[in-house]
């Protein structure tokens, strides 16, 4: 799995396959001139099977020199500080509703900022305050748009 | 009516103070997000959308179609003055645009691509004029097959022209229509692969995929490789390019304008392929090739008037067909849709208004954006100067605000999450996000259009009518010729052993 072409290419392999199952077990196929409800996504997971063996055949007959090794994640741990970015967005979109897009905002531009480079708080805490207000007086008060308001009400 | 009437009856329609104003506003809005990278026309079509419910649907088109062709201005100065495409239809312009700032002509290259994106775009305006209504006739004889086989042959051209392998292309087009099937069957009515949720009813929204996979996904790969910027010019002085840039920029004008215009009809064209073949052809046309990439005029002329030129080429294909030509033109038609007017052929006789008032508004946009885009350079520089460590969270924050505005739904944000880290990792794999996205936009169309082909009762019907049978084979030449090309190189690589 350290080549890319190899990685990706059984991974569309799987997708293939599972998209071919599912429809098979639970879609009308019908025929050419009939086609049903499965019959386009019978035929995604057939031609996605087909590619990604093109794609793993021709990456075997690779000098393994030739071969595009996947991109180091670990350079400098940036990639954690992917996986932190995707956190951030998923707990701010549990809250989001619950607690209202004042202090929704405010806490994710803290976070985003503070987690992903080191920087003064100063600086963090006025691109937040900053940022909630720009919200409010842009899309709140000139877009009108629909935001949840939350416990603040605003 | 002639075409000057009908332009007449147009600029009466743009020509009211309401409509004047949101004409600049969209042309203003347009300019400041395409100098922002990260954040695009689709995001920012798809966040004014719900604003204008309640707004005239002619009014509305033009503040939105500004932001559209507005976007394709300002993405240039970033990509002059910081090496960061601003769009993505402004990628090639970092090459020699950059070079020419760091020699000290950033003024020459914002004004040559000022001017040549007002050329290119009014250009293709007119040629919008000429050919719409054409086509719309025209597609008053398209039936299901023809359109199916547009859209295939729009497809294929998208994946011919991806820069890394033809089978790449394919997996993401395959993929991108296998995603695109989530939802109601449009033709049964049964739903499928919705695992009971109701958001996936409706289908994957094209708005949360496209800002997913292009607006998070760009700034997950940024994020993590730890991006570095500077401004490189602080004062841009000598926006005028003298006589010899004029000399050497005119016929890149001319080819971008012409380049732009039709790749840009074609579904799939889009903004961003068009820069790539202007630049290939300036290139390849040019007396000193080996200056390019070191800051020549041609190379900003050229790209940056065909990126405008294709705005005119979209809206054709938008216009006359129906057929969204790139996702952010199917954010546009969304905005038709919404408003109760269907695009197509039909458009032109049953609202001439709308018609020709959304074509009018696009002259007065780019006079307006010249305008904006050479004074106003110095408040763009501005907003360039704010590091990244701070635009990244706005950039994130704006696409949250864009896609809970649409349908006010939270799933579609975690929709939106899951495409960015699609569109991270098929960053990191080698693929490119464009065949997936337009597939996704396309797919409904397309398996409509072929069920309905197939209620002929002929399964080779598409190859039986002229018009489908062109395009198809023309598709098929396009994902087929790599592989004899590939045959070609191989067996002159064996004649050279033998001789050799």
């Amino acid at each position: 799995m350290k080549h890319r072409d190899t990685a990706s290419g059984l991974f569309w392999l799987v997708i293939g396959i599972g998209l071919s199952v599912w429809t098979l077990t639970s879609y009308e196929i019908g025929r050419l001139t009939q086609p049903g409800t499965g019959y386009l996504p019978l035929s995604l997971g057939i031609l996605l099977i087909l590619l990604s063996l093109i794609l793993l055949v021709a990456q075997m007959k690779k000098s393994p020199g030739a071969r595009q090794a996947v991109p180091p994640a670990d350079r400098s741990g940036g990639w954690k500080k992917v996986v932190y970015t995707v956190g951030v967005l998923i707990v701010a979109a549990f809250f989001f509703e619950r607690v209202g897009y004042l202090p929704t905002f405010f806490c994710l531009i803290v976070l985003l900022m503070k987690g992903v480079e080191q920087q003064s708080w100063k600086r963090i805490l006025l691109t937040a305050l900053l940022t909630s207000v720009g919200v409010y007086l842009v899309f709140i008060l000139l877009l009108e748009v629909q935001l949840p308001r939350g416990f603040l009400g605003v | 009516m002639d075409i000057f009437g009908h332009l007449a009856l147009g600029l009466g329609v743009v020509f009211t103070v309401n409509n004047l104003l949101f004409c600049f506003l969209g042309a203003l809005i347009g300019t400041l997000i395409g100098v922002l990278p990260g954040i695009g026309p689709v995001a920012t079509i798809s966040l004014l959308l719900p604003i204008t419910f309640g707004m005239d649907s002619v009014t509305s088109i033009i503040l939105l179609a500004g932001v559209f062709y507005g976007a394709q201005y300002g993405g240039s100065t970033t990509s002059i003055l910081v090496n960061i495409p601003g769009e993505a239809s402004s990628i090639v312009t970092c090459l020699d645009g950059y070079q020419m700032a760091r020699k000290g002509r950033p003024g020459a290259a914002l004004g040559m691509s000022a001017f040549g994106s007002f050329i290119g775009g009014t250009a293709s305006i007119v040629g919008l004029m000429l050919l719409a209504p054409i086509l719309a006739r025209a597609a008053l004889k398209f039936g299901p097959p023809e359109y199916f086989s547009l859209m295939f042959f729009g497809l294929t051209l998208v994946i011919y022209l991806c820069v890394g392998s033809i089978t790449k292309g394919l997996i993401m087009a395959v993929a991108g229509l296998a995603v695109s099937t989530v939802g109601q069957d449009l033709v049964t009515g049964s739903t499928r692969f919705t695992l009971g949720s109701i958001t996936l009813m409706d289908g994957v929204g094209i708005v949360p995929a496209a800002m997913g996979v292009f607006g998070l996904g760009e700034v997950l790969t940024n994020i993590e490789e730890g991006i570095k910027r500077e401004v490189f010019a602080t004062k841009v002085k000598g926006l005028f390019p003298n006589l010899k840039d004029w000399k050497d920029s005119a016929w890149p004008i001319v080819r971008g304008t012409l380049i732009g215009f039709f790749v840009g009809i074609l579904p799939g064209g889009g903004t961003v392929i068009p820069t790539f073949m202007s630049y290939t052809v300036e290139k390849r046309l040019s007396r000193h090739p080996e200056k390019f990439g070191t800051g020549v005029i041609e190379g900003v002329a050229g790209p940056e008037t065909a990126n405008n030129a294709a705005t005119g080429g979209s809206m054709v294909t938008l216009l006359s067909l129906g057929i969204p030509a790139n996702v952010s033109i199917a954010v546009l038609l969304g905005a038709f849709i919404i408003h109760g007017i269907q695009p197509g052929p039909l458009l032109m006789t049953q609202h001439p208004h709308l018609f020709w008032g959304t074509i009018a508004s696009m002259y007065v946009g780019n006079v307006m954006l010249v305008i904006l885009n050479l004074p106003l350079i110095g408040l763009w520089v501005r907003i360039l100067k704010i590091p990244y460590n701070i635009l990244f969270p706005l950039i994130l924050l704006f696409c949250f605000i864009g896609v809970y505005s649409i349908n006010n739904n939270l799933y579609e944000i975690l929709i939106m999450v899951g495409f960015g880290v699609f569109g991270y990792l098929i960053r990191k794999f080698g693929y490119e996000g464009a065949p997936f996205l337009l597939a996704l936009v396309l797919g409904p169309m397309l398996e409509t259009a072929f069920r309905q082909s197939m209620l002929y009762g002929d399964p080779f019907i598409l190859f039986k009518r002229p018009i489908s049978m062109v395009l198809l084979i023309l598709g098929l030449f396009l994902i087929v010729s790599p592989i004899f090309s590939g045959i070609a190189q191989r067996r002159r690589r064996l004649i050279e052993e033998e001789n050799g």
